[in-house]
């Protein structure tokens, strides 16, 4: 007995109330609402304020956002969260194997955020923008292996023939982390890495991304 | 199931323990490779991301070790089909995750005192995550820590707790549990599940994982 990797995923009922609680940022909450809106799951995209955060914080399982609400069910880490809307999304293998491709390219791009994290927390603003500057050239081989993989990929996707939570993943934070929201760290950069750089407008062209970001306001680096 | 499967990482717990303890309680045959240090670097680029532990199954390399872990999970019967369930067995798994990167910065230190210092260090980050963990084991009361049954998520947390206080770091034994009795009681009571048990009687190098 086992899966084959055409076989679809057993038929999930969509939960009835959904609400997912992040910053107004795209960071640690895009790719989840990305994919809740793929799949055509009804949520509610809460955005906290950083003045609510230390009241809300201690009713947190890990004192930590995002948190997701499922029908009173709360699911803490951003991981964790995505993977479950990447199964409401059908955006994620049932095949163990397959999956395993997705989830080896999410463990990859796990490690840029956290290049720029800790610039986050410094105060003064030269000393930021010198940290943001560094971080920016310690995300470049990271980008040059994903522009390899992407190269590598027979079907324009990361892993396997069709769109998956591996490229929303990919796709989310390359935008996010380009933004501009970090000194340096700039679309432009992008320039050096050709094949990643087509990847970008090419998922964000695709129809279900691109109507979700035709709604967003501050997302310019997710349009085409 | 696959026929054939190969773990490939150095002779270590860490990053691969999880997955080899998964594969075993799911009887599934798999090749333990262990790397020396020294072989290492004529291997390195033949990784997909220049790092182990990598996988093969018959002819795909998986790398990443929360991929393979996931992936033995499944082929365990220790990971959830209904995505919720699953959900709170990964939310456990990040959060598990925090734990080894705490020490990891360490490993490369040359002077042996710096190291320990480093090591005292990441000893002392590391014990509001046992807090935490303890914490998460008291509210699991009889149950395990994503729920009714034993998971992914209970692998991790024992391999992980296991490894880290098995003396290889400074200042990091199991003495530490102390302070943490549920966390102390929760090891034990892996340690003891049977199909746990009989994989370490025929391990070397795993006292901290023993009952």
């Amino acid at each position: 007995m086992g899966n084959s990797p055409s076989a679809l995923p057993p038929l999930t009922p969509k939960p009835n109330n959904v609400k997912l609680l992040y910053f107004n940022l795209a960071a640690k909450g895009e790719p989840t609402r990305l994919m809740l809106s793929i799949g055509k799951v009804n949520f509610e995209d809460k955005r906290v304020p950083f003045e609510e955060w230390p009241q809300l914080k201690s009713s947190t399982p890990f004192g930590q956002l995002p948190v997701l609400e499922v029908d009173g069910t709360t699911i803490a880490q951003a991981g964790a969260i995505e993977r479950y809307a990447a199964k409401l999304a059908h955006l994620y293998p049932s095949d163990p194997l397959s999956a395993a491709k997705v989830d080896q390219v999410v463990c990859f791009v796990d490690e840029f955020l956290p290049l720029f994290a800790p610039t986050m927390g410094i105060t003064d603003p030269e000393a930021k923008a010198n940290a943001q500057r560094e971080a920016t050239e310690k995300l470049k081989p990271k980008l040059a292996k994903l522009n390899e993989m992407v190269e590598k990929a027979g079907n324009g996707y990361l892993a396997g023939s069709k769109l998956t939570y591996a490229d929303i993943a990919a796709f989310c934070y390359v935008c996010f982390l380009l933004s501009g929201m970090f000194a340096g760290a700039t679309m432009s950069v992008l320039d050096s890495y050709p094949a990643l750089s087509n990847y970008r407008k090419k998922i964000a062209s695709l129809p279900e991304v691109k109507a979700y970001y035709e709604k967003q306001s501050d997302r310019d680096t997710f349009k085409p | 199931m696959p026929k054939d499967v190969k773990i490939t990482y150095f002779d270590l717990a860490a990053k691969a323990e999880p997955s080899r303890l998964m594969f075993a309680i799911g009887k599934i045959p798999f090749e333990d490779k262990r790397v020396s240090f020294a072989e290492w670097p004529g291997m390195k680029s033949s990784t997909p991301f220049g790092q182990l532990p990598v996988l093969e199954v018959d002819g795909t390399k998986i790398a990443q070790s929360g991929a393979i872990e996931r992936y033995a999970a499944k082929l365990a019967n220790l990971y959830p089909s209904d995505p919720l369930e699953a959900a709170k067995v990964d939310q456990v798994v990040c959060f598990i995750d925090e734990f080894l990167p705490i020490f990891s910065s360490t490993m490369g230190i040359q002077d042996p005192e710096a190291k320990a210092k480093a090591q005292r260090e990441a000893t002392e980050k590391f014990k509001p995550k046992l807090a935490k963990l303890n914490e998460m084991v008291e509210k699991a009361g009889n149950d395990y820590l994503a729920g009714s049954k034993f998971t992914y998520a209970d692998v991790a947390a024992f391999c992980y707790v296991s490894f880290l206080l098995s003396g290889m770091f400074a200042g990091a034994t199991l003495e530490v549990l102390k302070d943490f009795p549920a966390v102390a009681n929760y090891r034990k009571r892996i340690a003891s599940l049977p199909e746990v048990k009989a994989y370490y009687e025929k391990a070397s190098g795993r006292d901290t994982f023993k009952p």
